[in-house]
């Protein structure tokens, strides 16, 4: 046992995990469509790398495996639950091929993982008010008479909340532009 | 955080991101718009950053933190050092196994291991088994089946008395070993009685079929079917069927008994095993009277007090023994 390489090891998983745990799960949910059934499946997939660690190698890129892992997880569940059909009912579920479209749900799951991130790190105050406005519809008079505020604090608040998310996803800007070309249709 | 983008109001552009934007703002945030194609742009990424929230809620937010415990917890991570696996030690492993095999042995006797119930002199008692059968035992007697009882086949010892209802099953025959014999049926309602110094082992079927066979002679079986009886005697080895005519051949159970013109011996017979007492007649001639009455549920010194007024006879208790005479003999 060598408890040096078992440490670095471990570390090296703990971030791994942390990296792309919330993407890995709002990724399956697109086939899912359930968050606990979702988060099985991600929790399974680490559980396996886990056991067979010895194979495991860092050096190469974990991403595209570990996504490829809980897709191929989520179709096995969904041909489990029988969620294919023959028959044109509306409950059949697409079967999407892995090389064409899972790269956009791939990059969309980082995106929505990355707003929580984001919105997580706000400071309090200034991120209930936003998840107040944007996600419960609530008016900034309202959040000012629950939170006993005036409403210029709300709105000072909601532009911070916008310029620190428009700063920290930057990156996935070009998501924005096919979301444009998307709406259009 | 560069604010100092040319004119980027943030406040108003929020508001009518938000739809708060009061038509003055809403003038002013048009003419900023048309002013350049970097306005434009702007506008246009955070437009889409704010729409890309719809496909987004709160209830949806993962604690990464908690979920790494989860983790942690289900792939037996401790304190850093991972506990490989709590079997491979030596002591835990021997200490594990030694266990294992004590709650092995134990269950498996107490899975094998028979069960008996047994019944005082004077006490009646019912057994329910686990497959739904109830069986009543009369005094003096038991019952014996193994804790597999359910599985394979229904299987029980008796010896003395029994009134057995029978759930049917006709996957699982019920097989009773009484003395040499044995007793199979697949659900009905019977009385066995043995005999003690007879061992002669007499079956009474109430209701359904039943075969009886002496054991490992199922061939020569005989099969009874409601209503009758037969009764097996080792010294002759042989089965004698009849039409069962004692309407209280479960009287020890019921406590009803039913008398129609019915000799005081037999009368005599049916209330010692219903009352467990052992009763004597003083003069044998007194047993060819005869009687036609019932009685239901009645106490032992009702039922002697109503023979003695109907027949004209007395009973006494001498040693724990009731003695029948005769009321003109006791001048």
């Amino acid at each position: 046992m060598d408890n040096k390489a078992d440490h670095i090891f471990e570390a090296k998983f703990e971030e791994m995990f942390k990296q792309y745990f919330s993407s890995l799960c709002y990724f399956a949910r697109k086939y899912l469509s359930d968050m606990d059934s979702s988060k099985e499946v991600v929790h399974k997939v680490f559980i396996a790398i886990w056991e067979n660690r010895d194979n495991f190698d860092f050096e190469k890129p974990a991403k595209s495996y570990l996504f490829m892992a809980v897709y191929n997880r989520c179709m096995n569940h969904l041909r489990d639950n029988n969620k294919f059909s023959r028959d044109d009912s509306p409950n059949r579920q697409e079967i999407i091929p892995l090389e064409q479209d899972s790269s956009e749900q791939i990059e969309a799951a980082e995106l929505e993982s990355q707003i929580w991130k984001t919105i997580n790190s706000l400071p309090e105050k200034c991120r209930e008010i936003f998840i107040l406005n944007r996600f419960e519809g609530k008016k900034y008079a309202e959040i000012a008479e629950k939170l006993h505020i005036s409403v210029k604090t709300v709105e000072t608040q909601m532009s911070k909340a916008l310029s620190i998310l428009r700063d920290n996803l930057k990156d996935y800007l070009h998501l924005f532009i096919l979301f444009i070309l998307k709406s259009l249709w | 955080m560069e604010e100092k983008h040319q004119n980027i109001n943030m406040e108003r552009l929020v508001r009518i991101l938000s739809r708060e934007a009061s038509p003055q703002e809403q003038d002013e945030h048009r003419l900023w718009l048309e002013a350049s194609e970097e306005n434009r742009r702007s506008f246009n990424q955070l437009q889409q950053l704010w729409l890309s929230m719809d496909k987004t809620s709160p209830e949806n937010v993962l604690n990464i933190e908690e979920e790494w415990a989860k983790f942690r917890k289900e792939a037996g991570i401790i304190n850093g050092n991972e506990n490989k696996n709590f079997f491979l030690i030596p002591v835990f492993r021997i200490a594990a196994i030694v266990l294992l095999l004590i709650g092995l042995s134990f269950a498996g006797w107490w899975y094998f291991s028979p069960k008996t119930v047994r019944t005082g002199l004077a006490e009646v008692t019912d057994v329910t088994l686990p497959d739904g059968s109830v069986v009543s035992l009369n005094a003096s007697s038991s019952l014996r089946y193994e804790r597999s009882f359910n599985k394979e086949a229904r299987k029980v010892r008796l010896t003395g008395e029994a009134f057995f209802k029978v759930t049917r099953n006709p996957h699982s025959p019920f097989i009773i070993e009484v003395n040499e014999t044995e007793v199979k049926v697949l659900g009905t309602s019977f009385n066995i009685r043995t005999y003690k110094e007879s061992g002669k082992v007499e079956v009474t079927v109430a209701d359904g079929t039943v075969s009886f066979y002496r054991r490992k002679e199922e061939d020569n079986k005989i099969i009874l079917k409601t209503g009758e009886k037969a009764a097996f005697d080792r010294n002759k080895t042989e089965f004698r069927r009849q039409i069962n005519e004692d309407r209280n051949f479960i009287s020890w159970k019921t406590r009803m008994m039913v008398f129609d013109n019915d000799s005081l011996t037999s009368v005599v017979k049916t209330i010692e095993n219903v009352y467990h007492r052992q009763i004597y007649l003083d003069n044998p001639e007194i047993g060819a009277y005869r009687i036609t009455t019932s009685f239901n549920n009645k106490d032992l010194e009702t039922v002697l007090k109503v023979l003695g007024t109907t027949l004209g006879i007395t009973s006494e208790e001498k040693d724990g023994k009731i003695i029948l005479k005769s009321k003109l003999h006791s001048h």
